[in-house]
């Protein structure tokens, strides 16, 4: 089954940059992540790669304000503290295993208040047959999808997304490509981690090395 | 507003398995005092007493539970980010838990605890509403602290000891002197004023500890 059949309504997001000056992540004392400058405004696609433990998942829950940086900063339209419209996709499932995938999707509409309907997510991200199943039934590529229909209705103009392919079979992936894509012309922001290049999307690499600690 | 509502109604229907257990538990234990034929032996005041101590193993059973899928899954990032208000967020959960496990808990308890006597006291169920919230609000306070703490739940009771002393300090004087008294006004007065040093604070810990578990995941 693939993802999306069309694309979203026509968008654009406030002007955004976001200025990472010799930011160092650490996930414990001993591992520090080598220090990042980069600047990223809309429409940019990052990719962040380096190897298991550098810091990849760590760097973008700093981003996403959940932890502060080791050292270093990060501005938000030159601002320190500023808190910018984002969407965070852990590795977590982030959703009710026993909720249905209506129910669930039902949620979010309501708390993001998106412009479509919800019965275009559905068919959007192809849940419409499983709709009335209970989360935890579906396959691990379902999950997948609901997840990325979370990112979709959210409306934010910064997605933050933590190995999104994962799970995704090959037409799924090239469709979700799409929807980034999509995103990117509307002037959002994505930044992702994976291992891996995929097929139709162009981002700039960020790589993370290990810090000499 | 309506997602606040949305989610609570989704939390009651698919958390229904909770009021089984709690009331379950009470009534198995119930069942079992019957059975060995202790109940014959006891007062009304210590048969009262022996039951709102099974119905309290509802309460621990089941108070961890409130937040425990938004930790485990992930999804208090999501309401960090949306920057959704915790004060409404947790204040509606624990009213959804009242609901839930608290009034129908309270309400066995007071039947069963009442079929001594034969007579059913209102008192008694004022009472037990109070303080099963009350431990409610400590085991909530004191898992989230150990969800927290990279999920180690053996600890869930060590950390609700010193929660717990205050409030069982005021039950063991409530309970202690409402056979004494002839009207309901004394304990409401001292249970209205439990409440409002303990319902703020612990409400406060619950989303501290709550925040606190963003930042350990």
């Amino acid at each position: 089954m693939a993802i999306g059949s069309k694309t979203g309504a026509a968008l654009t997001f406030n002007p955004i940059k976001l200025v990472l000056d010799r930011a160092v992540v650490a996930h414990a004392p001993i591992f520090a992540s080598e220090a990042i400058s980069t600047t990223i405004q809309n429409g940019d696609l990052i990719q962040l790669t380096g190897a298991n433990g550098v810091g990849k998942s760590t760097l973008l829950k700093a981003i996403a304000g959940f932890i502060p940086l080791h050292t270093g900063m990060l501005l938000y339209n030159h601002e320190e503290n500023a808190q910018p419209q984002m969407v965070y996709l852990g590795t977590k499932s982030s959703f009710h295993q026993s909720y249905t995938v209506k129910q669930q999707l039902k949620l979010w509409h309501q708390t993001y208040t998106p412009p479509e309907s919800i019965n275009y997510y559905f068919n959007y991200f192809d849940l419409g047959p499983a709709q009335s199943s209970p989360i935890k039934h579906l396959s691990a590529g379902q999950k997948q999808r609901v997840a990325l229909a979370k990112v979709f209705i959210s409306n934010k103009s910064i997605w933050l997304l933590d190995e999104p392919f994962n799970n995704l079979d090959t037409s799924s992936r090239t469709q979700f490509a799409e929807i980034i894509n999509d995103h990117l012309k509307k002037d959002g922001i994505v930044i992702y981690t994976s291992h891996e290049q995929i097929f139709g999307l162009s981002p700039r690499q960020v790589n993370l090395n290990p810090g000499s600690n | 507003m309506s997602h606040y509502l949305y989610r609570e109604y989704l939390f009651i229907k698919h958390n229904l398995s909770l009021t089984v257990i709690a009331i379950g538990i009470t009534a198995l234990f119930f069942l079992l005092l019957q059975w060995t034929g202790i109940t014959n032996t006891l007062s009304s005041d210590q048969f009262k007493n022996i039951v709102w101590l099974f119905a309290l193993f509802g309460v621990f059973l089941t108070s961890d539970q409130i937040f425990k899928e938004e930790i485990d899954q992930g999804i208090l990032v999501d309401y960090e980010l949306e920057r959704l208000s915790f004060i409404i967020l947790v204040s509606l959960r624990i009213l959804s838990y009242f609901v839930l496990v608290i009034l129908p808990l309270s309400l066995t308890t007071t039947l069963l605890s009442s079929l001594s006597t034969s007579i059913i006291n209102p008192v008694d169920l004022a009472l037990f509403l109070c303080i099963f919230f009350l431990y409610s609000l400590v085991i909530l306070t004191a898992s989230l602290l150990t969800h927290g703490s990279q999920q180690q739940k053996g600890l869930v009771f060590l950390v609700a000891l010193p929660l717990i002393i205050p409030i069982f300090l005021c039950q063991i004087f409530l309970l202690g002197s409402q056979p004494e008294l002839t009207s309901i006004q004394k304990p409401i007065t001292l249970l209205m004023g439990l409440f409002l040093f303990c319902v703020p604070c612990y409400t406060a810990m619950v989303i501290f500890c709550l925040k606190l578990s963003i930042k350990v995941e």
